[in-house]
C-alpha cells in the first residue's frame, strides 16, 4: 500500500506548478476577502479556505485515477501483492492524509485571520470545514468511481458538490430547535464512520470489477 | 511480467513505487540491470523506445528476485538486436537451475534459441508439449514430389500436406526415415514447419 500511495504523491509532484498557482490563487482571494478585519468578512476568508481544501483534494484524487486509468494501471495493479484491500486503502489513505493537510492549512489561515489569537475552539472549527468537507465529498465519490468508472464518476461528482449546499439549506429549515452543539460533536464520528464504510463498499466494488 | 506503471515516471520513480511494494526488491540489482541494458534512470519512460521499455519491464521483473518469469510476448515487434539483448537476458537468468521463463511468443527462431521445452497451442488446444532437443534431434521433414509421393507407404508419417509440385511430411525419427526411404531428401524440421504441418497437415 505504500507503494501505491508514493505513486499518488510522485503524480502530484508532477502538477506541483499548477498547485502553486492554485495556493496563490485563494491565498491572494483569502487576503481580499480577510482585509475587512470584521466577522462578516472572516466567515467568507474561511469559506475559501473550505472551498480550496474541497476543490484541491477532489482534482487531485481524481487526476491520480485518471492516470492510473490512462496508463492501464489497474490491470498491472491487480499482480501486485498488495490486494484490493491495499489498491483501494492507498487512495482513501491519499485521502485522509491530504484531508489532514488541508486541516492545518485552515487552522494556519485561522490563525492569520485572528492575528494569532486563536483559540482551541476555533482551531477545531477551521480544521473541522477544511478537513471534513473533502473527506465527506471524496467518500460519497470514490465508490461511485469504483462502480461506474471515472467517465461516468464525473457526472456523479458535479452532483456531489451540491451536497453541502443542499445540507446548508435543510440546516436552516430545521432551524434553532436542533441542538446544534451537541451535533456538531458527532461530527468527527460521523465522518469517521462514512469515511470506513466508503472504503469497505469500495473495496467490495473493486474486487469486483473486471481487471482493466 | 509488462511493468504498466505511469509513463511520466523515470525508471528511477518505478524503483521507487516497486520497492516499497515487493519486500524482496533489489534496488542495488535493479541500479545493475540498469546499467547493463544501457536505461538511463532519469529520462521518462514515455521517452524510452520500445524495447528500452520491454527491457524496463523485465528489469523490475528481475529486481525482485522471482524465481518464475511469465513473459507474453517479449520480443514481438523489437528489432533483432534488442530481440538478441533480452534472450541473453533470459538465458542469464535462467542459468539458475531453480529458476524459469514461461515465454508465449509467435517467433520461432526465439523459441529455438532459447527454449528447453516447446508447448504448442493451436485453436485453444495443446497440440504438444516436448523437450525442444527431441524436436530438434528426431524429427524430421520428408519433400518429395506429389507423384512419388502417392507411391509411399504413409504409415510413418505424423502428418503430411500434398502440393500441386511437392509434397513434406513430418517423420517422428529422421534417421528410421531415412533408411525406410532411402532415396529421398529427409532434412531436421525446422519448428516453424513442424507446427505448420501440425496444424494444416493430414493425418496419415
Amino acid at each position: 500500500m505504500k507503494g501505491l500511495l508514493y505513486k499518488d504523491l510522485l503524480l502530484i509532484r508532477r502538477q506541483a506548478k499548477f498547485l502553486l498557482l492554485m495556493l496563490a490563487v485563494y491565498a491572494f482571494t483569502f487576503i481580499l476577502a480577510a482585509r475587512g478585519g470584521d466577522p462578516v468578512s472572516s466567515a467568507g476568508a474561511a469559506g475559501i479556505v473550505t472551498a480550496f481544501a474541497v476543490m484541491l483534494e477532489t482534482v487531485l484524487v481524481i487526476n491520480t485515477m485518471a492516470y492510473d486509468e490512462s496508463a492501464k494501471w489497474d490491470g498491472y495493479a491487480r499482480t501486485l501483492p498488495v490486494g484490493p484491500g491495499g489498491v483501494v486503502g492507498a487512495k482513501y489513505l491519499f485521502v485522509l492524509l491530504f484531508s489532514a493537510a488541508m486541516a492545518a492549512l485552515a487552522v494556519l489561515a485561522e490563525a492569520a485571520l485572528l492575528r494569532g489569537r486563536i483559540t482551541g475552539e476555533d482551531a477545531a472549527g477551521a480544521a473541522a470545514g477544511a478537513g471534513f468537507s473533502p473527506l465527506v465529498l471524496c467518500s460519497v465519490l470514490l465508490p461511485f468511481v469504483y462502480r461506474f468508472g471515472l467517465q461516468k464518476a464525473r457526472f456523479v461528482m458535479a452532483a456531489i458538490f451540491l451536497i453541502p449546499w443542499a445540507l446548508t439549506s435543510l440546516l436552516k429549515n430545521l432551524g434553532s430547535g436542533v441542538p446544534w452543539e451537541t451535533a456538531v460533536r458527532f461530527l468527527p464520528l460521523a465522518a469517521a464512520l462514512l469515511f470506513a464504510g466508503s472504503y469497505f463498499l469500495s473495496r467490495r466494488l473493486y474486487s469486483r470489477r473486471d481487471a482493466g | 511480467m509488462r511493468c504498466r506503471t505511469n509513463a511520466a515516471f523515470t525508471a528511477g520513480d518505478v524503483a521507487g513505487i516497486l520497492k516499497r511494494v515487493f519486500p524482496s526488491w533489489d534496488g542495488a540489482l535493479f541500479q545493475k540491470y540498469l546499467r547493463d541494458f544501457s536505461l538511463p534512470a532519469k529520462k521518462t519512460v514515455r521517452d524510452y523506445s520500445r524495447g528500452m521499455k520491454m527491457k524496463l519491464s523485465i528489469a523490475c521483473a528481475l529486481a525482485h528476485r522471482p524465481r518464475l518469469l511469465i513473459l507474453d510476448e517479449a520480443t514481438s515487434g523489437l528489432d533483432p538486436v534488442v530481440r538478441s539483448d533480452i534472450l541473453d537476458i533470459l538465458l542469464d537468468f535462467i542459468q539458475d537451475e531453480s529458476r524459469g521463463v514461461l515465454f508465449s511468443s509467435h517467433i520461432t527462431s526465439d523459441l529455438e534459441r532459447i527454449a528447453d521445452y516447446i508447448t504448442f497451442l493451436h485453436g485453444g488446444k495443446v497440440v504438444f508439449s516436448r523437450p525442444k532437443d527431441e524436436l530438434r534431434d528426431r524429427c524430421g521433414i520428408v519433400k518429395c514430389g506429389a507423384s512419388q509421393f502417392g507411391r509411399l507407404d504413409r504409415s510413418g508419417f505424423v502428418r503430411f500436406r500434398r502440393g500441386s509440385a511437392e509434397c513434406e511430411a513430418l517423420v517422428e525419427d529422421r534417421e528410421a526415415a531415412r533408411r525406410k526411404y532411402p532415396g529421398l531428401v529427409i532434412d531436421p524440421a525446422p519448428l516453424d514447419e513442424i507446427m505448420v504441418l501440425y496444424a494444416k497437415g493430414e493425418q496419415p
